[in-house]
């Protein structure tokens, strides 16, 4: 059984686009990586899953029940990070922690001191005086003091430190390993490839394509500096050379292809210096995005 | 819902000894210094009193005035504007302050179905409702203790009493409905200020002109202290009316709070 089951969603709010026709499935225990830029539709559609929102058409489920009809069964296994953490300002974030464990029919006391000492997180200050990141680690133990079945992250480490960041992510690699699957929504690429197994994209409401990180990495440009005693004009001029500069005795290019095509062509120069890098995954995304 | 219904009357505490201390103490303290004003004989009062436009307004005449539950129900009609008020203006930020804070959705992705959410807010502002109610009643209740020499009808004054409580618990209605339908509303106690003026206006016209169909558009005019004294009971087409509008009211809000899509700032 799949932990998510989304087929067609879409969610329109009037003239304005929301999400259109939204589909794919993320596998029990995997991490899951879905990236778009702020506006994708990355937030509408956690939040029809989460049943915060009503999709327009199309189906959405998680752990084989339906998110729109069975929200108050499914939340007891899913544990949610929004993006924009605001919680009531007049508890203390003992008492909002507390609240939410509460609500979840648990006595988490001790995983609550656990993670609030592992985030660094005073349980006896007010909500109202908490900076950004601070109200981020609340929404964190909030989302992880009933050991979910499903983790779902929406932007989580915006105005997280680095350590407190690399924390985070060690808690949940923790997490995956006891068993629970972790939906990572970002527009921070980078995080995304250090801990996802799969990756969406989303682009302007409408899905782009689901890949494997490797793949998405494998099948993608090579960027390609080479600096030789001659290069002459055309010599690179190969079936997959895009962004091809040459500056002197130095070309540049982005390459995707065989590689032992590129390799011939260099061993028939007297190569000073060469970087074959593998691109980040910003720009493999901006590919998807150009 | 109970831990919902819990936490929501938590956060109303300090609301609630608030307004119970304030509305009891009040009644207790003005209670026996206005039928004081009207029981000593002073042909001026009376005579400022005979006729007076505003007794016909608020619905008691001016015989009733002089007499200890006629001066209650003068008193009560103003007391019932910081009721109505009260009740619209918890019952308002019980939702808006979800959307305020952006809170809604800690609240929502829980394992608690939204009709327990609604509920639980409802019964949280009820209850609070009712305490200040319960003060009310006891803080004029005492109040008539101390007025010597008169004998009170006290199924009466409970009635009349009770009637304060019930236009505050519509009220607590009419909040729910607008918290439900206008979640991004940040001034809820001046909307609800704005209501119980219109609706207290509505309800003095409706006396002054005699037009009573207008009535059942306020709930102010729903229980008249006056009929209830005479009659022993309040008139039971606005007790059925009352309790057509106030569940068909509530259950059209919980219908669309089920539905309605958890946006802030829309």
């Amino acid at each position: 059984m799949n932990a998510i089951e989304i087929k067609n969603l879409t969610k329109r709010y009037g003239e304005h686009r929301g999400i259109e026709n939204v589909s794919f499935s993320v596998e029990e225990g995997e991490i899951f990586g879905f990236i778009g830029p702020n506006g994708a539709g990355k937030s509408t559609t956690i939040r029809t899953l989460l049943a915060l929102i009503h999709p327009t058409s199309g189906s959405a489920e998680i752990f084989g029940r339906d998110c729109m009809k069975q929200a108050a069964e499914i939340a007891r296994d899913v544990g949610y990070l929004p993006g924009e953490s605001a919680y009531y300002e007049n508890m203390t974030v003992g008492e909002l922690v507390r609240y939410a464990a509460d609500l979840y029919g648990k006595k988490c006391d001790g995983r609550i001191g656990e993670l609030s000492k592992r985030l660094n997180l005073d349980l006896s200050r007010k909500i109202a005086d908490l900076s950004l990141g601070n109200k981020k680690k609340v929404g964190i133990v909030c989302a992880l003091l009933h050991s979910p079945k499903l983790i779902i992250l929406d932007e989580p480490t915006s105005g997280l430190d680095p350590l407190i960041q690399q924390e985070f992510f060690n808690i949940l690699k923790e997490e995956n390993q006891r068993g629970a699957t972790i939906f990572f929504s970002s527009h921070v690429l980078s995080e995304v490839q250090k801990i996802c197994d799969r990756v969406a994209i989303v682009k302007e409401g409408k899905m782009i394509g689901v890949q494997k990180i490797s793949e998405l990495r494998a099948n993608s440009h090579k960027k390609i500096s080479v600096t030789a005693d001659d290069i002459p004009i055309g010599h690179f001029n190969l079936g997959g050379i895009t962004n091809y500069q040459q500056d002197g005795s130095t070309a540049t290019f982005m390459f995707m292809g065989n590689i032992a095509d590129i390799l011939a062509k260099l061993s028939a120069l007297n190569v000073h210096d060469l970087f074959i890098e593998e691109p980040t995954l910003e720009e493999v995304f901006m590919h998807y995005y150009r | 819902m109970m831990t919902i219904f819990r936490y929501e009357l938590k956060q109303l505490k300090k609301n609630i000894i608030i307004w119970a201390l304030s509305m009891g103490v009040l009644i207790f303290l003005m209670l026996p210094t206005y039928i004081g004003f009207t029981s000593g004989g002073d042909p001026l009062m009376a005579e400022a009193m005979n006729n007076n436009p505003l007794f016909e307004a608020l619905g008691v005449g001016t015989a009733f005035v002089m007499t200890p539950l006629g001066m209650f129900s003068f008193l009560g009609s103003f007391a019932m504007i910081a009721a109505a008020i009260h009740g619209m203006s918890i019952a308002f930020s019980s939702h808006t302050k979800e959307y305020e804070s952006k809170s809604a959705e800690f609240l929502l992705t829980k394992p608690h179905s939204r009709g327990e959410v609604f509920w639980g807010k409802f019964f949280a502002c009820t209850v609070d409702s009712l305490l200040v109610g319960i003060a009310y009643t006891a803080g004029a209740g005492l109040a008539l203790l101390t007025v010597k020499n008169v004998s009170i009808d006290w199924r009466a004054f409970l009635l009349i009493a009770g009637s304060l409580v019930l236009v505050e618990l519509m009220f607590v209605v009419f909040g729910i409905v607008a918290g439900t339908f206008f979640s991004n509303v940040r001034t809820p106690v001046l909307m609800s200020s704005c209501v119980m003026l219109a609706l207290f206006c509505l309800s003095t016209m409706s006396m002054k002109i005699n037009q009573p169909i207008l009535g059942y558009l306020t709930p102010f005019a729903f229980f008249k202290p006056m009929n209830t004294v005479k009659t022993g009971f309040y008139e039971w087409n606005f007790v059925v009316w009352y309790v057509v509008l106030g569940v068909g009211l509530l259950l059209t809000s919980y219908r669309k709070f089920l539905k309605k899509d958890v946006v802030f700032g829309g």
